[in-house]
């Protein structure tokens, strides 16, 4: 351990991992430095068109977090930049990267894409996965330019060159973009850089490349221009991709109306040396099959499959929709050649149809998308070789199960798909794992590294001050300026009254035009600022903060956007546009006029938790919480730590339950910042985020925040498969707890039994009742090999590196015989199982001496929780978290966070991830020890407030509660009820305002008044007469 | 404890415990069947019969001689199951009757008796410098037998052997002819263990006694048995088309340019993992290939293995063949072949009579088309 602990982290890779790791570290107040290969931050995650079981648009969900790395204070982004070497002890390493030359000077570049529209040349465009798009003349040309801008909603939104391709660069010729570039941002001359920096610790989130489908020669990627890849198929879904969203065929444009999904291509092929399960690949072709759909309900589509693994929250839902609703069609059979038919280049696919038909099945598609699977990162040989992490014969980073964050070289932790393939929410939760176990690590250097933003003094504005704007009309190179005459929509501006300052800036958002606004307020005592360029999605931030800088207060900004709502939409009606945009300024003028200036509330918070439930991810919330400095009060309701591990005798890992819990409670027991109750509740329960009270067996506490880890249990399976009637019809759990009882000859194990089979709420899959079939089917036959094991499932769904598992329970002769839905087994009186073999055809009878069946985990009783926390639960009873995507862990409310299989069923070392991840999430809040209201929140009217309490039933955020009030009226009192918003739980999002019948409820910076007299004002145009013209013209000129 | 409707049970001993984890970790994905060569055909269906074996249920006997143990199910099989090795095995245990040998099983029969009734190997009958000090040594195979029994009027397998010497001895060497017994290759696929050891042993003694360094073969299947089954310690096997490779420069080649199309023979390709030489080997003499559509690892068999089973399916599986190769080449175009097996069997259907089939195609063996296209510098 380094003498000198230094309070800053390394982030390796900026895909969804790597950003939820820095945000983490950094809103504790450590500095991050996030070190991404590629010119942008994203990862693969932007490539996506919608994110499976939601259809959230992937861009729309991660574009905010993307804005905010790159608006975070702690944040450094060391973009296209490349890992050289680590050196040093945990606590203080040294790490050395090659900042590559872009060509572009990031301070001067604005992001205007003025050099990629005119750059004549093109490069393989790996972000479109090698797509091709049309140019003006109808001709196929990658689709990409020499230079661009990474994507749209790039971050930093800086240009780059390709210089191996680049005419310049390479011959001396061309030149265009330098010529072309209005901030002069273009630098031939740029070179690569050696540079270094100084971390105490170092997450690794280097994710995955898809496998290179031309690998498997048989399918013909590359060669047939119809096979294409999911992720080709992705940006060919996509909006912003190459087509523009329409779904074609590469060979000729057309809309394909039949189009096969082939899975496991690069997965589940040890002759390819990919043994594991790729966790995502059957989701995403479900959920490609689906958008095919949506884009044009005539598409036929097929998916060929082994297992459909929907083994996630919502997945199984999602994959019952598609059969039913979305009637995509399903086959069990793994496609072995794809040919082409010369004459139309559909495709013809190979199959066997499991009916007994002679000959092979064939089917002629359109089109063929090949499922590919996630192959370590690039990268990974450069963490073997310079970072000595130690990975697995598949090229992954290795774990422990019991400490799935940590690598083997301390101080290095690792999360993501770095680590074993996995999708979105999995990668969420374990980054904010990661960032727990950083945290932890450096928690005694926290915040020294830092610096306190220091501000100017407040320039005092009140509500009687008569406004002085200042009005900036940008051109954002030609984006804007090509359609709209800026100069003259400047002009247009200081004929207000009010309006005391007008420009029309090139690029608004350069640095240089910062201190042309900071120096106009001062000069011209501003006290109102708008600009008129972009979307306030991504440049709204840097000029409030601008504002800040100037000392002026943030709310007293408006952004009127001229790109995408009038240059980019109305390029060929210049006259109506020109007339659009002075519509617009004059709105936003007449809404400042109004505008007031808004604090942020500091609202003290207490820096403890509580943690409900003792399971292992209660356990490793709380231990967590505890070394990194937090005290924790860990309420148990049973008399003893440990959950249902205390249970298991032996995991499918072969840990023993009762030992993991043994070495976590005394962990615990040694953590004087835990205290611990069992045998107990939390009652009594009262107040919000940063400041909770409640009473644990009478004891009245206070806290910051809260994580519930109240677990689940085996369903008891009741009238399934004669269960209770015999001693011999046992669950899998039944089978744990009784393994060395007994010694059967012949067993049949059931799977699905309870699940996936009934209505909601047991209509979903419970993720690891495979695995543990598997397990006790080896455990079976490694004590005695001459004992059968049939196991009876549906799906086998051992995702990611489990898939080994099964395949060690196959070779030791555990017999797997799949039934459907149609023909489930049945139980004889007298034990026999009868069951349909789909794969021979035939009905088999098995007379075994012991029954297993495999049920389903529900949720142990959380009703009560869920009420008193005001927190919601899904269809299928576990607690429903913020986003099941990006949020796995955080409640909509804030200050409640949420772990384990109280979320939903999980194996132990996803519990202890998602454990350390929601730790970090408290972490996050208490240490600045204070929390600042929105600003922008809504209040409420007390006098006309009537009480009927709907705006607390569409509060997504809990911030509104009824409380009666007594009410003294000139005869009498009266009773009334009152809602009362909690500022510091408001987010300001209005759904409230709109909600209350009587109109109690205001927001403030978008009230009534504000919008109505700014819609008022775009309506009506005013007529300037020459003597008003003449008192303008005494407003100073810029 | 398995009642099945077809409780016909048989307990295989599978000696390997690899071969048996290996067919235990079949996932039933159904690759192999939607592969396999057969199954265009037919029923035949590997999957099933993996599945059958884990229950132990008897693999019928007409499964058990439809396979052509042609390896294209290992190739595209995702776990490496090794069916072709399944099925060997399973023969070799079960035993094969005799009726479904094509030809009325004469070549078993010949190969009883060159065990039985002689004790000395084949003897050989060609035009061209031979000499029997030298330690390149070239074994023609059993053609000489396929001209006495298959009785086809317009192809020579004797021609096999004769331009591999001439081509041999227009490289400047002239080679020993080594005196062999059959190389044992069907008898060691149809599980006639007891014939093949003893091929193996007299072939092994023989070879090893010559004293030469390398053998040079035509056959595929001579190739495959030789290199990979048996152990010859220092004599390197080659193919004819790896020797003639190694020696192209010694060989002046005909001017004129041709087209042809190549057959990758199961044994060549897919077992012994040599699609290259016989490619070079070809567009040497200035023939361009034009690629069969499925070829080099996914090349489909011949369509018999083994003088196992010439039936209809085989013929279909022939005629898909001649098919592809005219898709490639047009109707005059040559197919070549590196096997004298694949070499008969295509020019047997070649020679049925019409209306069968319209194709005039010419399928030549590659040490034919290279003698032709050559003389010596």
């Amino acid at each position: 351990m380094a003498e000198t602990m230094l309070g800053s982290v390394a982030v390796i890779g900026g895909g969804i991992a790597g950003i939820q790791a820095s945000l983490d570290m950094a809103d504790q107040g450590f500095l991050v430095y996030l070190i991404e290969s590629n010119p942008s931050i994203g990862g693969r995650m932007v490539q996506l068109d919608k994110t499976f079981p939601t259809l959230d648009c992937a861009m729309c969900i991660l574009g905010p977090k993307l804005v905010d790395v790159q608006r975070h204070p702690n944040i450094q982004l060391l973009t296209y930049c490349e890992l050289e070497t680590l050196s040093g002890t945990p606590g203080n390493f040294t790490l050395k990267y090659l900042k590559k030359a872009r060509y572009v000077d990031e301070e001067k570049c604005t992001g205007c894409g003025e050099c990629e529209e005119n750059c004549p040349y093109y490069v393989d465009d790996e972000f479109n996965a090698g797509l091709m798009r049309k140019d003006k003349k109808g001709r196929d040309k990658p689709a990409r330019k020499n230079v661009s801008i990474p994507f749209p909603q790039a971050v930093p939104k800086v240009a780059y060159i390709v210089p191996e391709t680049c005419r310049y660069l390479t011959k001396g010729k061309c030149g265009i973009c330098k010529k072309k570039c209005g901030p002069g941002a273009i630098n031939y001359e740029q070179k690569d850089e050696e540079r270094e920096i100084h971390v105490g610790a170092v997450i690794v989130t280097t994710g995955f490349d898809p496998f290179d489908a031309k690998e498997i020669s048989s399918l013909h990627f590359g060669q047939y221009p119809n096979v294409v890849t999911t992720m080709q198929f992705e940006r060919l879904l996509n909006a912003s991709g190459p087509t523009g969203g329409e779904v074609i065929r590469p060979s000729d444009q057309k809309h394909p109306k039949k189009i096969a999904f082939l899975q496991c291509v690069g997965s589940r092929n040890p002759s390819l040396n990919k043994n594991y399960c790729s966790a995502a690949c059957c989701m995403y072709a479900i959920k490609e099959a689906i958008m095919a759909k949506e884009h044009d309900p005539n598409v036929e589509a097929y998916i060929y499959y082994m297992d459909i693994r929907a083994f996630g929250k919502g997945f199984e839902e999602f994959y019952q929709r598609a059969i039913n609703e979305f009637n995509i069609h399903f086959i069990k059979s793994r496609v072995s050649e794809v040919r082409e038919n010369p004459e139309n280049r559909n495709l013809i696919i190979k199959y066997e149809d499991f009916k007994g038909t002679p000959g092979i099945s064939t089917e002629e598609m359109d089109m063929v998308v090949l499922s590919t699977g996630l192959d370590p990162s690039s990268h990974s040989e450069f963490l073997k070789e310079r970072l000595h992490l130690e990975l697995s014969d598949t090229g992954f980073v290795v774990t422990d199960p019991l400490k799935p964050l940590e690598t083997n070289q301390e101080g290095v932790f690792v999360c993501g798909v770095a680590s074993s393939p996995k999708d979105i929410p999995d990668t969420v939760a374990q980054a904010s794992g990661a960032a727990a176990k950083a945290s932890i690590l450096l928690k005694d250097a926290r915040g020294t590294e830092i610096e306190e933003i220091k501000l100017p003094r407040a320039i005092k504005v009140s509500p009687t001050d008569e406004p002085r704007i200042g009005v900036l009309v940008c051109h954002c190179g030609h984006n804007i300026g090509s359609v709209v005459d800026c100069k003259e929509v400047a002009d247009y501006a200081k004929k207000f009254d009010n309006v005391v300052y007008a420009n029309d800036p090139m690029y608004a958002c350069a640095a240089d035009s910062q201190v042309m606004i900071k120096e106009a307020i001062k000069e011209h005592k501003l006290n109102r600022v708008i600009v008129a360029s972009c979307t306030p999605r991504t440049h709204e931030p840097l000029f409030r903060s601008t504002l800040i800088e100037a000392g002026l207060n943030e709310f007293l900004f408006d952004l009127v956007n001229l790109r995408e709502q009038v240059s980019w939409v109305h390029p060929h009606q210049e006259e109506e546009a020109n007339e659009k945009a002075r519509d617009l300024v004059r709105g936003a003028i007449t809404r400042a006029c109004g505008l007031e200036p808004l604090f942020k509330e500091k609202i003290h918070i207490i820096k403890k938790a509580v943690v409900i439930g003792g399971g292992c991810a209660g356990m490793t919330s709380a231990l967590d919480l505890a070394r990194a400095g937090y005290p924790v009060y860990l309420v148990e309701k049973e008399d003893q730590l440990g959950g249902e591990l205390l249970k298991i005798p032996e995991l499918h890992n072969s840990l023993k339950g009762p030992e993991v819990v043994e070495k976590l409670r005394k962990e615990i027991e040694n953590e004087p910042e835990i205290s611990i109750f069992t045998n107990a509740k939390l009652e009594e329960l009262s107040g919000a985020v940063g400041n909770f009270k409640g009473k644990i067996k009478g004891k009245e506490i206070q806290f910051g925040a809260v994580i519930l880890a109240t677990g689940a249990e085996p369903f008891t399976p009741n009238g399934y498969y004669n269960y209770g009637t015999s001693s011999n019809i046992i669950t899998q759990r039944e089978l744990d707890e009784r393994f060395d009882e007994v010694d059967p000859q012949n067993v049949v194990m059931i799977q699905c039994v309870g699940s996936r089979e009934d209505e909601a709420p047991r209509s979903y899959c419970s993720r690891i009742c495979c695995t543990v079939a598997i397990k006790n089917s080896i455990r079976i036959k490694e004590r005695n090999p001459n004992a059968n094991v049939f196991v009876l499932y549906k799906d086998i769904r051992t995702y990611g590196d489990l898939e080994e598992l099964y395949l060690k329970a196959r070779e030791l002769g555990t017999i797997f015989i799949r039934y459907t839905d149609e023909q489930k087994p049945t139980v004889d009186a007298d034990g026999t199982v009868t069951v349909f073999d789909e794969m021979l055809g035939v009905n088999l009878q098995i007379k075994p001496d012991l029954i297993v069946l495999s049920v389903p985990l529900v949720p142990k009783p959380n009703e009560e929780l869920s009420q008193m926390f005001k927190v919601p639960r899904g269809s299928d009873n576990f607690f429903l978290e913020a986003h099941v995507k990006l949020r796995p862990i955080d409640f909509a409310t804030d200050g409640i966070f949420l772990a384990g299989t109280a979320h939903f069923p999980k194996f132990t070392s996803e519990s202890i991830f998602q454990g350390s991840g929601a730790a970090v999430r408290v972490m996050a809040l208490l240490a600045k020890g204070y929390i600042l209201s929105e600003g922008a929140i809504a209040i409420v009217n007390q006098d006309v407030c009537r009480g009927c309490g709907r705006c607390e039933e569409v509060c997504p955020f809990k911030a509104i509660e009824l409380e009666v009030k007594t009410i003294k009226m000139e005869t009498q009192e009266l009773k009334m009820v009152k809602a009362y918003i909690n500022e510091a739980v408001c987010k300001g999002c209005g759904t409230c305002v709109v909600t209350c019948p009587v109109s109690a409820i205001t927001i403030k910076h978008f009230p009534d008044k504000l919008i109505e007299s700014q819609f008022e004002s775009i309506l009506t145009k005013p007529e300037f007469t020459e003597q008003m013209e003449a008192d303008m013209s005494q407003v100073e000129a810029p | 404890m398995v009642i099945s409707e077809s409780p016909v049970k048989y307990e295989l001993d599978v000696k390997s415990d690899e071969l048996k984890s290996m067919l235990q970790a079949c996932y039933q994905c159904s690759s192999c069947t939607s592969a396999c060569p057969v199954r265009r055909f037919s029923k035949f269906n590997p999957r099933k019969i993996i599945h059958n074996y884990i229950f132990d249920f008897q693999v019928t006997e007409d499964e058990l001689t439809a396979c052509l143990t042609c390896g294209l199910c290992l190739e595209v099989c995702p776990q490496k199951v090794d069916f072709p090795e399944f099925i060997r095995l399973s023969r070799e245990q079960l035993g094969v009757d005799e009726d479904k040998f094509a030809h009325h099983n004469i070549f078993n029969i010949m190969q009883v008796f060159m065990n039985e009734m002689t004790d000395s190997g084949m003897k050989f009958d060609y035009e061209g410098e031979i000499d029997p000090e030298s330690s390149i040594a070239y074994f023609p195979g059993c053609i000489d037998l396929y001209d006495k029994f298959l009785d086809l009027k317009e192809t020579s397998f004797h021609q096999i052997g004769q331009s591999a010497i001439n081509v041999i001895n227009k490289t400047g060497i002239k080679p020993n002819l080594l005196s062999l017994k059959c190389c044992g290759h069907d008898a060691y696929w149809t599980g006639d263990m007891d014939a093949y050891d003893q091929v193996r042993e007299y072939n092994t003694k023989v070879i090893k006694e010559s004293g030469i360094s390398t053998l040079v073969v035509s056959c595929a299947e001579c190739y495959y048995s030789f290199e990979d089954l048996y152990d010859l310690d220092k004599v390197k096997v080659q193919h004819i088309s790896q020797f003639i490779e190694e020696r192209q420069d010694k060989l002046q080649f005909k001017e004129e340019a041709t087209t042809l199309t190549y057959h990758d023979p199961c044994r060549l390709g897919r077992f012994m993992n040599e699609y290259d030489s016989p490619r070079n080997v070809l567009e040497a003499t200035g023939a361009s290939i034009k690629e069969l559509s499925s070829n080099k690892q996914f090349t489909k068999c011949c369509g018999v293995s083994a003088w196992l089973r010439c039936d209809d399916a085989s013929r279909a599986i022939m005629l898909r063949k001649l098919e592809e190769a005219t898709q490639a080449v047009g109707e005059e175009g040559t197919l070549g072949v590196a096997c004298s097996k694949c070499y008969a069997h295509l020019n047997c259907v070649l020679e049925d009579k019409k209306p069968q089939h319209n194709f005039k195609i010419k399928v030549k063996e590659l040490g034919m088309i290279v003698d032709e296209r050559s003389s010596s510098k």
